[in-house]
């Protein structure tokens, strides 16, 4: 038992020291010029004092880049995980109260939307709407979409068969007020480990999207486009890679021990399992 | 036929015929939408020479353009179930051909990824059962570690390695198979092992340590409680492979699914786009339906609460 609280803390002390950490980058706002200008003189140099992570082929600070493209990508998987949540788990729960027809039609909908290539939506927006982070926020959340649905069907068509929700009807509460105070608040533990769970699933999203060129597009930077740039000269700046793919590592790491911490601490486990 | 046999049955009969209203609906409206995109076919296919009236006139003739857009998706859908799914408009090989043999070599590297994984993952999963807590924070450890990496990534790392060290890659399956191996062991690791604890909790195994049953036999009843969901879980990332190891073989030339997808967008093939993204559709409709049907067959909860 004493051991458990040992384990459970050292793992809070290392997700709080990170937080830390990331928030000291709030105080760094790289300017637009050290982004964006082109600068011959200095391509390709490795890290040093005045460039901390080195410099890409266009002579620009990886580290500021590094910065920025971090907030792109972490605001972009975040808002299209939280769409991807809101609309999913809305349908599934509309679906699991209202039952047969409803439910046959949305699931038909979402196993549409599964099949349905994401990549291929993202293509065709792409001719359509130029490529850019809206793209990849819709992608995204056409590509989570299923996922939160069959889930919050899932567990709220378990919430529904307890008993309290019986009584609840017995009482005569309304059905809306069912949905939202018996089996949404019960359903949230499950969906707050989804969405965190889900958050890095979008960051290697991006990356796949950048990599076939329907991404953030170049000159802004994203995880993905560092990605894609380090593996253009992984022979001779293998820095640039190596850097980008660390940050990346530490970022989803951390997400990923939040989301087991949180699912061991609220207890989904018996929930999301099924 | 005994009740329990007809509920399966019906289920499984409703099963297909929903995924094949799927697949039309999948390709009916991938065939809207490249219709209704800017840019009429035969523009594409004669480029900056346009063709004259008369020419023009016949290949809508041949082309069904002259008729009614529900007729033109009706002679489409004809086409597709006859395997005739047209032509590349820069090799002219027939797209069925091509799509069948990316298909070809992404289902092989696909199974070999699954096996491979299944194998290392029930490998580990026995140390951490016979070893106990000694091995098991190291494990998931490792298993967190690689899982927050993307697959992209590992094939980035390999591939540096790979330089670094001078190896001689005997076969051009090898490190794809190997990325996708790697990226995806940390995540199937730490499913069987969360549902293997479940499984230990449950009351049979107290049955079973009652009676006294070895510790390897004990482990294969854990494996069969488990078995419904890894096995959905693994058919699953099957799929996935198959139909969307899109980076991974693009950085590898690895002549799949996902390097097709690439190449033709990148030529912006549109008749080979449309082909791949039916193929791919149906692909996982084929294998999500399976998935329903092989999990109930395996554990009849599934059906039987369905129709609770």
């Amino acid at each position: 038992m004493y051991l458990n609280k040992v384990e459970k803390r050292r793992s809070t002390i290392i997700l709080i020291i990170l937080a830390l950490i990331a928030s000291l980058t709030l105080l760094i706002n790289p300017s637009p010029q050290e982004i964006y200008e082109v600068n011959p003189a200095q391509r390709l140099l490795p890290p040093s004092f005045s460039h901390p992570f080195g410099t890409d082929a266009l002579g620009r600070d990886v580290f500021a880049r590094l910065i920025v493209g971090t907030r792109i990508s972490l605001v972009l998987s975040i808002s299209s995980v939280l769409l991807a949540a809101i609309i999913g788990s809305i349908s599934g729960v509309v679906a699991a109260i209202h039952g047969s027809f409803i439910k046959l039609v949305l699931s038909t909908v979402f196993e549409y939307l599964y099949i349905m290539p994401s990549i291929i939506i993202a293509f065709l927006l792409s001719i359509i709407i130029s490529p850019g982070p809206h793209i990849v926020i819709i992608a995204s959340t056409l590509f989570l979409l299923p996922l939160f649905f069959r889930v919050s069907l899932t567990a709220a068509s378990m919430i529904l068969t307890q008993p309290y929700i019986e009584a609840a009807y017995a009482i005569g509460a309304s059905t809306f007020h069912i949905a939202l105070n018996h089996v949404l608040r019960m359903y949230l533990p499950v969906l707050l480990v989804l969405i965190i769970y889900n958050i890095p699933q979008v960051i290697f999203y991006e990356v796949t999207l950048s990599f076939i060129g329907l991404g953030i597009q170049p000159p802004t930077p994203s995880l993905g486009v560092m990605i894609v740039e380090g593996v253009e000269y992984i022979q001779v700046a293998p820095h640039i890679l190596e850097v980008t793919i660390l940050l990346l590592f530490v970022i989803v790491f951390t997400l990923n021990i939040l989301s087991e911490e949180l699912e061991k601490s609220l207890e989904t486990h018996s929930l999301s399992y099924l | 036929m005994s009740k329990k046999e007809s509920t399966l049955l019906w289920f499984i009969i409703k099963k297909i015929t929903l995924s094949l209203v799927l697949i039309l609906a999948v390709i009916i409206s991938l065939y809207l939408v490249a219709r209704l995109l800017p840019g009429d076919p035969i523009t594409v296919l004669y480029g900056e020479a346009p063709p004259s009236e008369e020419l023009r006139r016949i290949i809508e003739e041949k082309m069904y353009l002259n008729k009614p857009l529900y007729m033109q998706v009706l002679v489409y859908l004809r086409n597709i179930f006859s395997g005739n799914w047209g032509k590349s408009i820069f090799t002219g090989e027939p797209i069925l051909e091509i799509v069948c043999r990316a298909l070809y070599n992404s289902i092989i590297l696909a199974m070999f990824t699954i096996i491979l994984t299944t194998i290392i993952c029930f490998l580990l999963a026995y140390l951490e059962f016979i070893c106990g807590s000694r091995v098991s924070p190291i494990l998931s450890m490792v298993a967190s570690a690689t899982a927050s990496i993307p697959t992209i990534s590992w094939g980035a790392i390999l591939m540096l390695v790979a330089v670094r060290l001078h190896l001689h890659i005997f076969s051009h399956i090898t490190l794809p198979l190997l990325t996708l191996t790697i990226a995806g062991t940390g995540i199937f690791y730490k499913l069987l092992r969360n549902s293997l604890l479940y499984a230990y909790q449950q009351s049979f195994i107290l049955l079973y340590k009652a009676l006294g049953i070895g510790k390897g036999s004990l482990f294969l009843k854990l494996l069969r409680f488990v078995a419904p969901l890894f096995i959905s879980a693994t058919l699953y990332r099957l799929g996935l492979i198959i139909a969307g190891a899109i980076a991974v073989e693009a950085l590898f030339a690895y002549p799949g699914m996902g390097k097709l997808f690439v190449d033709s967008l990148v030529s912006r093939d549109y008749p080979v786009l449309l082909g791949w993204s039916i193929a791919t559709s149906i692909l996982l409709i084929t294998i999500n339906t399976a998935i329903d049907i092989i999990h109930s067959l395996i554990d009849p909860r599934v059906y039987s609460h369905v129709f609770k």
